[in-house]
């Protein structure tokens, strides 16, 4: 056997597998904000291949890509020959983690929560897997600052002005997929100071017009998928759902990255200031 | 007349020079054989890894204990995968003609009218709403629910298509194309509303599932599809005769000594079995039930006996080139092999519908 | 050994196709059924072989047909439909083996040749059916359905031939060629259920009638018995003369007779 093993007790919430004595030299990560985390520890060098997701920083671009974090192929997983995977949470399927276990290869699930703390503990769990504690302690420290700080700056927002956002998935044949709570995009939005225009049920769902008049937004919060977004924004705005909103009526429209936006990473605390601005201008 | 006298056997000096189709198959068989069994080592010996096939029989043959990632790549990854590979293959070439034996109609594919969707709307049942089953049962049928649902799913539609399109023992190809895209379009609804009922975990099983993959191939699948496909493919060679004579039609069958009724009962039957654990174990995989049929039948003639064994050999072997194409195009990613089969099936199809326009306007 | 059909009614929806129909047919005899468009020749037929479901009762040999098996029904008798769409390009000779793999001669690869040798298509076993004529592939059909059935006489029990419209779209060589298929196939001891229009043929071949008119039985009998002119005046709606030629030919139908009612063309 190629790592005399033993088995880490997990501190905290995250899921541990087996991992090795000496710190991993070859490393998988599977999610883009465990990326960046890696990244933003100095450990970019370690990494071998990413996912599909990972696509920040740059130099992650260049890494072989194993495919869709809820879609690896075993063999492909196996043949970068990582000594240590670390993923966020759903990454799959099944079959291919069963796998993986076969293979001895030490998987490490990183907690997805979406909120600060949520994010802190993600660093943590990295920081550990990858052995570099002091690193991950203080980039730990720097986001918590910039989260406290974001979170001062946007308490100042008073309660009336407070905004509704919607957050849409897609608008695919021109149906609305939006968010409503215990998502990612919700999360941003109450980091940001805004109030989710849909708190009525969790996740995404695809929604009916008339749902969508009724949560009357302040403002449509969408991924950049690139393109012209003029265009764009009058072609969203008059869809029938949205055109009596009162985010139609002001244009307000709200375009960022996506991983950006919804990575939940170091960088997030960041997205919620840029957010912010663009929901209520300089704070 | 009455008697077989020798001068009647003799006639015919010409006949020496009819090209022998069964015989031709027979010869194909063969051929067929040896391909799949070159495709099922070129499969297990390549893949994303670098893991080498010789090398770890070298160490077999030499009583040298193998490495863990041989071990891991060989026996839980390639291994299974090519075994479930051509299970479903087979599955799905099989369940092509005989479908098409069937309708009477070479355009009749258990993925184009409808069966596949029936069979994913029972997969996708099972994955939502499994949940609300005893813990007891589902610990009991365990990883047998999903194909089992997925069965009655196909074996349903394929029941409802056959009453909507044939009418006193004809098949209006028109109707059942219609019926077909109905049908899915039925299935879609309802999946629709389960993947809105749907929680994250199982939206995740839903979409890769979705995708039509062997990326998930393991052992407990192949062993659950394996006997199910076999007795399938076993149960139509088995029906292969009936199925002849029904291409002259329903009456004629009978008159034949074929007892019709039964017949197309046990095709449905290991149509939707077939249909349905293969569409279970990987999802959709469109095009391998047409396109092997009617090559097949161009190469050597329609008669099932030995069309039925032979689109099980080529399309074990077609899926097997699909899934090397599928597993090392993009490694260390994979393509979905339903995109690959989409790709090179659809034009296939699409020229066998522009050598044949007359087929659809009977 | 006979066929026996007794007091069937058929009725589709609200319209009734048969009523109170009964046939003999002896073994050993060509029986033809014959009667103007929409009569229920083929109708009767098709309840004669037990293709459409009947009230009364049909006795093949002395047994139900219900009684049989489908394999021994198919070993017993051959039916010939009027016309056969193939759904897939199956060759002349595959389409004969069809016939022989479900009768009891499966085991000579030779007969299927005789059988088209009888039908007159020699050389035609490699030719794809669905490039035939009409007449053609009415030929290769019964060429299958003799491959099936191709002695008239097994362990002493008749075998039978069910035939709809066999000459239908043949020309009259061929016609004839057809009729004295199903002459020898009686001679030798089988017998022979056809469902004719040309009342000619029927009158050179055949050993019995029926006759049916409006879902009815008009007559059963030997040829001459029946067809008589006020029969078929009475059954066709139209003026009908039978005769004999001379030399003692048998009997012959004269449609020239139905002219003479018919206005006398101008003058040229």
């Amino acid at each position: 056997m190629r790592h005399p093993s033993f088995t880490l007790l997990a501190a905290g919430a995250f899921v541990v597998a087996t991992l090795p004595v000496q710190a991993a030299e070859r490393v998988l990560s599977i999610g883009g904000s465990v990326t960046e985390i890696i990244y933003a520890l100095g450990a970019g060098d370690k990494l071998v291949a990413r996912d599909t997701t990972s696509s920040y920083p740059e130099p992650a671009l260049d890494l072989p890509d194993v495919g869709y974090i809820r879609a690896l192929a075993p063999e492909g997983v196996l043949s970068v020959n990582p000594d240590l995977i670390i993923a966020e949470a759903g990454a799959g399927p099944v079959e291919t983690l069963d796998v993986l276990t076969q293979a001895e290869i030490p998987f490490v699930e990183v907690p997805d929560a979406y909120t600060g703390d949520g994010i802190l503990a993600k660093i943590d769990a990295v920081g550990t897997a990858i052995e570099r504690p002091d690193a991950a302690r203080a980039l730990r420290d720097k986001v918590a600052a910039e989260l406290t700080e974001v979170a001062a700056k946007v308490a100042s927002v008073r309660q009336d002005d407070r905004k509704r956002v919607l957050f849409i998935l897609s608008t695919r044949g021109g149906r609305v997929m939006a968010s409503g709570t215990g998502t990612a995009a919700d999360g941003i939005i109450r980091m940001a100071g805004g109030t989710n225009a849909l708190s009525e049920f969790e996740g995404y769902k695809l929604m009916t017009d008339e749902a969508i008049s009724q949560a009357a937004p302040d403002v449509i919060l969408m991924m950049d998928r690139g393109g012209d977004h003029g265009a764009s924004n009058t072609e969203l705005l008059s869809m029938p759902a949205l055109v009596t909103t009162p985010a139609a009526k002001t244009g307000a429209v709200v375009r960022m990255n996506g991983l950006y936006l919804l990575g939940f990473g170091p960088r997030t605390a960041q997205a919620a200031l840029t957010l912010a601005q663009s929901l209520y201008g300089a704070l | 007349m009455v008697a077989l006298t020798e001068t009647d056997r003799s006639m015919g000096a010409s006949r020496a020079e009819i090209p022998d189709r069964r015989r031709q198959a027979r010869k194909l068989s063969l051929v067929l054989v040896c391909l799949l069994a070159l495709a099922i080592v070129i499969n297990l010996a390549l893949g994303a890894s670098g893991t080498s096939l010789w090398g770890a029989l070298a160490k077999l043959a030499s009583g040298t204990p193998l490495d863990m990632m041989e071990r891991v790549v060989l026996w839980d990854i390639r291994l299974p995968r090519v075994v479930l590979c051509t299970l479903v293959g087979a599955a799905l070439a099989v369940s092509g003609a005989v479908m098409q034996g069937l309708f009477r109609n070479p355009l009749a594919d258990p993925g184009l009218v409808g069966v596949g969707a029936g069979a994913g709307l029972g997969a996708i049942l099972s994955i939502v709403l499994g949940g609300f089953l005893p813990v007891a049962l589902q610990e009991f049928f365990g990883a047998y629910v999903t194909p089992a649902a997925a069965f009655l799913g196909g074996w349903g539609s394929t029941l409802i298509l056959y009453r909507v399109s044939t009418r006193g023992g004809r098949t209006s190809v028109a109707t059942m194309l219609l019926a077909g895209i109905a049908l899915g379009a039925l299935a879609g609804a309802v999946s629709g509303v389960l993947i809105y009922m749907a929680d994250d975990q199982q939206l995740r099983d839903l979409t890769f599932w979705q995708m039509g993959s062997l990326a998930g191939a393991t052992w407990e699948k192949s062993l659950i599809a394996g006997p199910v496909i076999v007795l399938s493919i076993a149960g139509a060679t088995w029906l292969a005769h009936g199925l002849n004579c029904l291409a002259l039609g329903e009456a004629a069958a009978a008159h034949m000594g074929i007892p019709v009724q039964r017949m197309k009962n046990a095709a449905i039957f290991s149509v939707a079995a077939a249909t349905g654990v293969a569409v279970a174990a990987t999802g959709g995989i469109g095009f391998v039930g047409i396109v092997v049929p009617h090559v097949l039948r161009l190469a050597t003639g329609p008669d099932h006996g030995t069309l039925l064994p032979n689109a099980a050999l080529l399309g074990a072997t077609l899926l097997l080139g699909a899934d090397l194409i599928s597993r090392t195009l993009i490694a260390p990613a994979e393509l979905p092999i339903g995109i690959v089969t989409a790709v090179l099936g659809a034009p296939v199809f699409l020229w066998i519908l522009l050598k044949r326009r007359g087929l659809v306007d009977q | 050994m006979t066929l026996q059909a007794t007091h069937i009614n058929l009725t589709l929806g609200q319209k009734s196709i048969l009523r109170d129909v009964s046939l003999t047919a002896q073994a050993g005899e060509v029986t033809a059924i014959v009667g103007p468009n929409g009569s229920g020749k083929s109708s009767l037929l098709k309840v004669l072989v037990g293709e459409q479901p009947a009230s009364g009762e049909v006795l093949l040999n002395g047994q139900t047909l219900t009684s049989y098996r489908p394999w021994e029904l198919a070993s017993l008798r051959g039916v010939l439909p009027q016309a056969t769409v193939l759904a897939f390009p199956f060759t002349v000779l595959e389409v004969v083996r069809l016939g022989l793999a479900a009768g009891p001669d499966a085991n000579h690869p030779d007969l299927p040749f005789e059988a088209l040798a009888q039908v007159d298509l020699d050389g035609y076993a490699g030719r794809f059916y669905q490039e035939l004529s009409g007449g053609e592939q009415q030929r290769v059909q019964l060429a299958r359905v003799l491959a099936q059935v191709w002695r008239p006489l097994r362990e002493g029990r008749p075998c039978w031939l069910f035939l709809d419209e066999p000459v239908s779209s043949l020309d009259i060589a061929h016609q004839l060629t057809v009729m004295e298929i199903t002459r020898r196939f009686a001679q030798n001891g089988g017998g022979v259920i056809a469902v004719m229009h040309d009342l000619n043929l029927t009158a050179m071949y055949a050993d019995r009638v029926q006759i049916m008119h409006a879902g009815q039985s008009a007559g059963a009998g030997p040829v001459p018995e029946i067809l008589t002119d006020s029969r078929l005046s009475q059954v066709y709606g139209c003026p009908l003369r039978t005769s004999v030629v001379p030399q003692n030919a048998g009997v012959f139908v004269l449609p020239q007779a139905a002219r003479q009612t018919a206005p006398a063309p101008p003058a040229a």
